[in-house]
């Protein structure tokens, strides 16, 4: 089945008839996406679900007063990036220790729920992620896991395409670093 | 829209392979795990959620109107009016009230066209002066009745606005569309995924008609047109002999050249006043070449010795390279491997090689101490052109790890003697001593399945011969603890 296209989406959602229909559509293409992103930064399942379903309540909510400023891809990104680090803000809130707590919080789900070997190259891989500070894991996750480009990267983050290099580099050599040294 | 996916999927690796050659030689994976079915329930509970909360959806869209300065602006002047309106009524000037009311009724129009005028079209002032119109001729009633309509309208407004939207913003994106597409055509090319990503070839970098140290002439005549001729796999390469009108001879060899066949350097000319002189020591016209080295041939003019030319050429003849790694392999991690980019042996040392686990640049690669996991081994071998394999190399943790306890009181939880890692090593021989020396378990091919028997709580000694290549043997105690 081949995917409808957003502006599809969006004209079967403003048709009162359909839009519960264009709507079903908007969350098949887009569950994974949102799922996997929101995953890869906070790690847990259960908290990834639980965003996952935040953002489309709120796209329900907001899709009419969506305004086509930017594509529906990216302010779908936009939202659930914007969900997952509000989520790990109250998360960290709520820890003693916060940024190193929150690290470990983080790499003991990675260790609960990963199908990884504790001793392969993709779990340290995860790990020199984890390590990351959150605007250089994101913009890595983008690129690396969703082969995005810097423009598509800078319509979501709103930051400049040199900013983004800059930090993808970055992140790069921290992970590189840190898989020489283990 | 695929190959839009691709080719930012190409740009991706190449930038990793130039800064970071461990990351890009490790399998991209999924490192987490979602239950079974996840995304159906999702998709449910998704939907349950978003249209339980539909009337909610709906106040929330009419306050986001609201919170829009040039609605609430407009709103408000639509009520003051309408307020004005209620005082207007009840005034006991009952006669001069339709006219004041016509008159009101245009006002408010001129307001709204005001407020309103970029962004709702005349569609929503029409309906809002008939609404208006309405109100005044039905406005015999009370105040909350008039509250009543207001709120009525304000939905109409909102309503309105929300049609207009579409078309202004499916212009915005259409836009946005064309900028992205233009975003692609600026990225750098890629890489194409044959296996031949660097087809310059013999006949493509000759470039004839290059200026000559004696090239005074003033009129030139070009006696051979420079063509490549592909008959029987040989490249030929003509060489053109130039007469100039002061006949002075003119030869030009062009670039140097590199082909993965023998080829033949054909002077072309029909010019019967001309010798030629090879450096081989050949005499013809034409000379079959096919060993790399450097070439030369001059061109005397038969009845002026002095009148000649010449010129040379560095011909490189090397036949395409066999990348092959083989299969996909799976080691331990206590294992090495050593790859081969080619298999012939006579060119060895003519190419070039580059692999892009550490941008190793031998002819071959010793893999070891790798961490265990999924590694995309990639290996370049450039002769004239270049030439790629990929291979996937999978390294497993064959460690063994024994326990020194289980408890086999039936709880399902540890009841088995059982020895991590030995799955990797089938037919290894496992004997079992009790404290005597008395041997009570013996396996050649233990499969991790002793329940301890009817040996009771106790310590006990066992011999483990992994069926490695050293035929390790592992000896250590093992306790059996918790037996009923």
């Amino acid at each position: 089945m081949s995917e409808f296209s957003d502006n599809k989406i969006l004209e079967l959602f403003r048709n009162e008839d359909t839009r519960n229909y264009g709507f079903n559509l908007l969350i098949k293409k887009y569950q994974k996406k949102v799922y996997w992103q929101a995953r890869r930064i906070v790690i847990c399942h259960d908290d990834a679900n639980d965003i996952t379903q935040n953002v489309f309540i709120k796209i329900w909510k907001n899709l009419d007063t969506f305004r086509e400023e930017s594509l529906l891809f990216s302010w779908i990104y936009k939202i659930t990036n914007n969900e997952s680090l509000t989520f790990l803000k109250k998360k960290r809130s709520f820890l003693s220790v916060p940024f190193e707590g929150l690290e470990n919080q983080l790499s003991d789900c990675l260790n609960e729920e990963s199908s990884l070997d504790t001793n392969s190259i993709q779990y340290k891989l995860q790990k020199a992620i984890l390590k990351l500070p959150e605007k250089q894991k994101i913009v890595f996750n983008m690129r690396y896991y969703e082969n995005l480009t810097y423009k598509e990267i800078s319509q979501i983050l709103g930051t400049s395409v040199g900013a983004l290099k800059a930090s993808y580099h970055i992140a790069i050599k921290k992970i590189e670093k840190y898989l020489k040294e283990n | 829209m695929l190959n839009k996916k691709h080719q930012n999927k190409t740009s991706v690796e190449k930038e990793l392979q130039e800064i970071a050659p461990i990351l890009s030689s490790i399998e991209k994976q999924n490192a987490f795990v979602v239950p079974d079915d996840y995304f159906d329930t999702l998709y449910e509970n998704i939907q349950n959620k978003c249209y339980q909360n539909k009337t909610v959806s709906l106040w929330s869209h009419f306050t986001n109107i609201l919170r829009k300065p040039v609605y609430s602006i407009s709103i408000a002047a639509v009520i003051i009016i309408l307020i004005s309106i209620g005082f207007n009524f009840f005034k006991p000037n009952s006669l001069k009230i339709s006219e004041d009311k016509k008159l009101i009724s245009e006002q408010s129009n001129n307001a709204n066209q005001d407020n309103i005028n970029n962004d709702i079209n005349s569609d929503i002032q029409k309906n809002s002066s008939k609404q208006n119109q309405k109100i005044d001729k039905t406005n015999n009633k009370n105040k909350s009745e008039i509250a009543l309509k207001q709120d009525k309208k304000k939905q109409l407004v909102g309503l309105n606005n929300h049609k207009n939207s579409p078309e202004l913003a499916n212009n915005s994106q259409k836009t946005e569309q064309i900028n992205n597409s233009n975003s692609i055509i600026n990225q750098t090319p890629s890489i194409n995924n044959k296996k031949e990503n660097n087809p310059i070839i013999a006949s493509n970098s000759y470039q004839p008609g290059q200026t000559n140290s004696e090239g005074i002439a003033t009129k030139q005549k070009q006696i051979s047109n420079i063509t490549n001729q592909n008959t029987n796999n040989q490249k030929s390469k003509n060489i053109s002999v130039e007469e100039s009108s002061s006949k002075k001879l003119f030869v030009n060899l062009g670039n140097d050249i590199c082909s993965n066949s023998p080829i033949t350097l054909d002077a072309g000319n029909s010019n019967r006043n001309c010798t030629y002189k090879w450096s081989t020591g050949e005499t013809t016209k034409a000379i079959n070449v096919n060993s790399s080295g450097k070439y030369s041939v001059t061109v005397i003019n038969k009845s002026d010795a002095n009148n000649f030319a010449k010129d040379e050429i560095n011909v490189k003849i090397l036949p395409s390279p066999i990348v092959d790694l083989g299969p996909d392999k799976t080691i331990c991690t206590n294992e090495s491997l050593i790859l081969y980019a080619i298999k012939d042996e006579e060119h060895l040392k003519d190419y070039t090689y580059k692999w892009s686990m550490n941008n190793e640049t031998k002819s071959f690669i010793n893999l070891k101490n790798l961490l265990p996991g999924t590694y995309k081994i990639k290996a370049e071998v450039s002769g004239c052109k270049t030439i790629y394999d990929e291979m996937t190399l999978t390294v497993n943790d064959c460690s063994i790890e024994i326990p020194n306890v289980f408890t086999p009181n039936g709880d399902g939880k540890n009841d088995f003697f059982v020895i991590k890692g030995l799955e990797s090593y089938p037919n290894s021989k496992l004997i079992i001593f009790n404290r005597n020396g008395v041997k009570v378990f013996e396996s050649k091919n233990y499969k991790n399945n002793w329940d301890g028997g009817n040996n009771s709580n106790s310590v006990y000694y066992y011999i483990l011969t992994i069926s490695d290549e050293n035929k390790t043997e592992r000896k250590g105690t093992i306790t059996i603890y918790g037996k009923q």
